[in-house]
């Protein structure tokens, strides 16, 4: 039986195609120091890792379109002068994965993992600058434009952040004096857009529940705004993710009764079970999850 | 004819970069190029700040390229906290040149193949100047005195460091500061109040320096050398904002800043403005070129800040600053120390980035923040023009030229997209023969770089 409100194609092919065309822009018109060739060693090896990952784990389908998307976000993040941590980073990423889960859910974002990992390692870097403010108004679309095809499935995590973070920046500002020129700059980072829209709004990653996500959102704000603001360190938003994704099993724990904001009938062919049922735009689980019950 | 044909094919292969003899004739082995650096007059428009960074220890120093008279020079910036008389040195220029020549633009000069394949004498290594440097230093200074009350200023410090008097200052608020300073003889420009005040707000201590005419007469200097601060803060910045006020004052013109950043693991680069590479041209430059090396680098610069925007951060140099011709300037263990490199022992590399940008209040709101990232991988514009054999043996002047019309075409294509001047006017330039100045502004555009219209063209 056919859901009449789910999606007749599956969204990530949205995600992937808008990413693909971010890369495209950014390799061709703002000189990224990114090669075609480092792209496809991010897709080589994030592919082989997950079919690795898909046959040791015995899941019933090779999925790839997750990993192409961690793939080509990683493409758009990461950089490193070595093809070996090229490679480590695109591993790491669909690893952890299957490796750092707790209660059926995996810990970290698999971008973000990865990219914390190599600026821990001190072998990689991220260059929030990359996008200048030319194309704000292109990606606000491009951003926009997915929430609407995701049905605003998770906007919750996306609006209680950049509201929260938006806040800070202002009142940061008032209360030094500085010019509103200033927190709209900071604001309309290209890099800051696509955390907003497609990072933290990863529903395999934040809370199950809304009030649990608005936190979460909340916190990683907070966290992000601390880094960069009170240690003046470069790239809080990817650190403060990268600690606060330890909050979720945390959060989940502790504000399980809450109800959840799924309330699209499971399609028939779903093998999972509903209580940790994704949204359609969400990478599929692997059918570990299945474990549980 | 044959033989004719098949020493064109081959010599106009020499008109690449990577020349090779593919015709399969016995030629002889191309001399090597000679190379310069780009003198000093590239810069002398720019202002020079020189950052070494590692963890929380920062060493700024300033090269104060002020040509005007000693007693009315001034500076103000802000630091993230009071400094003392040790944290301050007075440095000296020559390292400072040293630095900017050995992270320069190069310049390489092929020499001119004899189309008879006879082998061209080399061409003499061309000079390497060091002009001097005229650029403005941030912040003028006037007379304005302001009313007397009591002003809620807190000198921390006064000293004197070599040719200058430095005092460190902080204040309750920006307006009483702002009086101080106009009452010590400090122009300050309007609007300059909420910029102090929010420096203020983020618990930052004000260093003044003046020249005290005086030392300077003693010492027998007649210009003003760096002056260098270190300190210890988390923050890895370049404070523009206050720049900038000066640069409304001049009539909208732009500041212009070179930076130098010296780290330990690798490039430098702006977290919350675009930094762009200066790229490289694809192919060689007319010879006419090398006559005024340094003008055309700063038009293509220019050119690519049109291209990019105006509030992009350029990097013009990654590396290890030794990687100049041989008997250029390198900056060696003793040269960095100067400079402040506390590390330069020689068993830790100092990777030095090279940054140039113009900047204004519409594209440049918020001062600079840096970060240093892993990439280690070293690049320097280098720019190659290839000497036009001046006559030929075997051919008239007139098939002379005919014989280089192509390569000349390519070269006038190479220039054009690199500065964005028109490929014609090039092409004129390059007719009038090697000792011609490449132009700033060609023939068909206005001196402020527009199309000339047809009608202005007609009758000019």
């Amino acid at each position: 039986m056919a859901d009449a409100t789910k999606p007749k194609l599956d969204p990530r092919l949205y995600q992937i195609a808008t990413l693909t065309g971010l890369l495209v822009y950014g390799i061709g018109w703002l000189e990224f120091d990114l090669t075609i060739a480092r792209v496809a060693l991010f897709v080589g090896v994030a592919l082989a890792t997950q079919y690795a990952c898909t046959k040791i784990w015995k899941l019933p389908k090779f999925d790839p379109k997750s990993a192409l998307i961690s793939a080509l976000s990683l493409s758009l993040l990461l950089r490193t002068d070595s093809v070996l941590f090229a490679a480590l980073g695109a591993f790491i990423a669909i690893a952890s994965k299957f490796v750092i889960r707790w209660k059926g859910k995996h810990v970290f974002n698999p971008t973000n993992g990865a990219v914390v990992a190599m600026l821990l390692l001190g072998k990689g870097w991220v260059s929030p600058g990359q996008w200048g403010n030319v194309a704000f108004f292109g990606f606000l679309m491009a951003c926009l434009g997915g929430l609407v095809v995701n049905r605003a499935a998770r906007s919750d995590v996306t609006f209680a952040f950049i509201a929260s973070y938006l806040a800070l920046v202002f009142w940061r500002s008032w209360h030094i004096g500085e010019p509103m020129t200033i927190p709209i700059h900071r604001l309309e980072a290209g890099g800051l857009l696509l955390f907003t829209f497609f990072m933290i709004s990863d529903p395999k990653t934040t809370p199950d529940s809304r009030m649990g996500r608005v936190i979460f959102a909340e916190l990683v704000a907070a966290g992000a705004y601390f880094i960069q603001f009170k240690l003046f360190r470069t790239n809080g938003v990817m650190w403060s993710l990268g600690i606060f994704a330890l909050t979720v099993p945390v959060i989940d724990a502790l504000m399980k009764g809450e109800r959840y904001q799924w309330t699209r009938p499971q399609p028939k062919t779903d093998p999972l079970p509903t209580v940790v049922a994704p949204t359609p735009a969400a990478i599929p689980a692997p059918a570990l999850l299945r474990s549980a019950s | 004819m044959k033989k004719v044909l098949a020493v064109f094919a081959a010599l106009s292969s020499f008109y690449s970069v990577n020349a090779m003899a593919m015709c399969g004739c016995m030629l002889p082995p191309r001399p090597p190029p000679s190379m310069r650096v780009a003198n000093s007059k590239l810069t002398n428009k720019s202002s020079k700040v020189i950052i070494v960074h590692d963890g929380d220890r920062t060493v700024v120093t300033m090269a104060n390229d002020f040509d005007g008279d000693a007693k009315s020079f001034g500076i103000v910036i802000p630091v993230p906290s009071a400094i003392t008389k040790e944290q301050i040195h007075v440095g000296e220029k020559t390292m400072v040149e040293t630095l900017a020549q050995a992270t320069a633009p190069q310049l390489l000069e092929y020499p001119a193949i004899d189309p008879c394949m006879r082998m061209a004498p080399s061409v003499a290594m061309d000079r390497a100047g060091s002009g001097k440097m005229e650029s403005a230093a941030p912040g003028a200074v006037g007379g304005a005195r302001g009313p007397g009350h009591t002003l809620q200023v807190t000198v921390e410090g006064t000293y004197t460091v070599g040719e200058y008097d430095i005092q460190i200052l902080t204040a309750e608020n920006a307006g009483d500061l702002i009086t101080w300073l106009k009452q010590h003889d400090y122009q300050i420009p309007d609007g300059a109040e909420p910029v102090f005040a929010s420096y203020l707000r983020q618990n930052m201590h004000f260093f003044l320096a003046k020249v005290n005419l005086k030392q300077q007469a003693s010492r027998g200097y007649t210009f003003l050398r760096p002056i260098q601060i270190a300190y210890e803060s988390p923050k890895f910045m370049l404070p523009i904002r206050l720049g900038m006020l000066n640069a409304e004052e001049k009539d909208g013109a732009e500041q212009e800043l070179s930076v130098w950043t010296i780290t330990k693991k690798g490039r430098v680069e702006s977290t919350n403005y675009r930094t762009v590479k200066m790229p490289v041209s694809q192919g060689m430059l007319p010879e006419y070129v090398k006559n005024d090396f340094e003008g055309v680098y700063r038009a293509a610069f220019k050119n690519l800040e049109r291209r990019e925007g105006n509030d992009v951060v350029f990097y013009e140099y990654a590396g290890y600053g030794s990687t100049g011709p041989i008997g250029s300037a390198n900056t060696d263990p003793e040269t960095l120390r100067k400079l402040g490199v506390w590390w330069a022992d020689g068993t830790s590399p100092a990777f030095i980035t090279r940054l140039h940008f113009t900047y204004d209040k519409a594209h440049f709101p918020e001062d600079l923040v840096l970060q240093e990232t892993s990439d280690s991988a070293q690049t320097q514009p280098v720019f190659s023009v290839q000497d036009d054999p001046k006559s030929a043996s075997c051919m008239s002047k007139q098939q002379l030229h005919d014989y280089l019309n192509p390569g000349h075409a390519q070269q006038a294509q190479a220039l054009a997209s690199l500065t964005g001047w028109d490929a014609d006017d090039i092409m004129r330039q390059i007719d009038k023969g090697p000792s011609a100045k490449p132009e700033e502004t060609p023939a068909n555009k206005t001196p402020d770089g527009k199309d000339r219209s047809w009608y202005q063209n007609l009758w000019k």
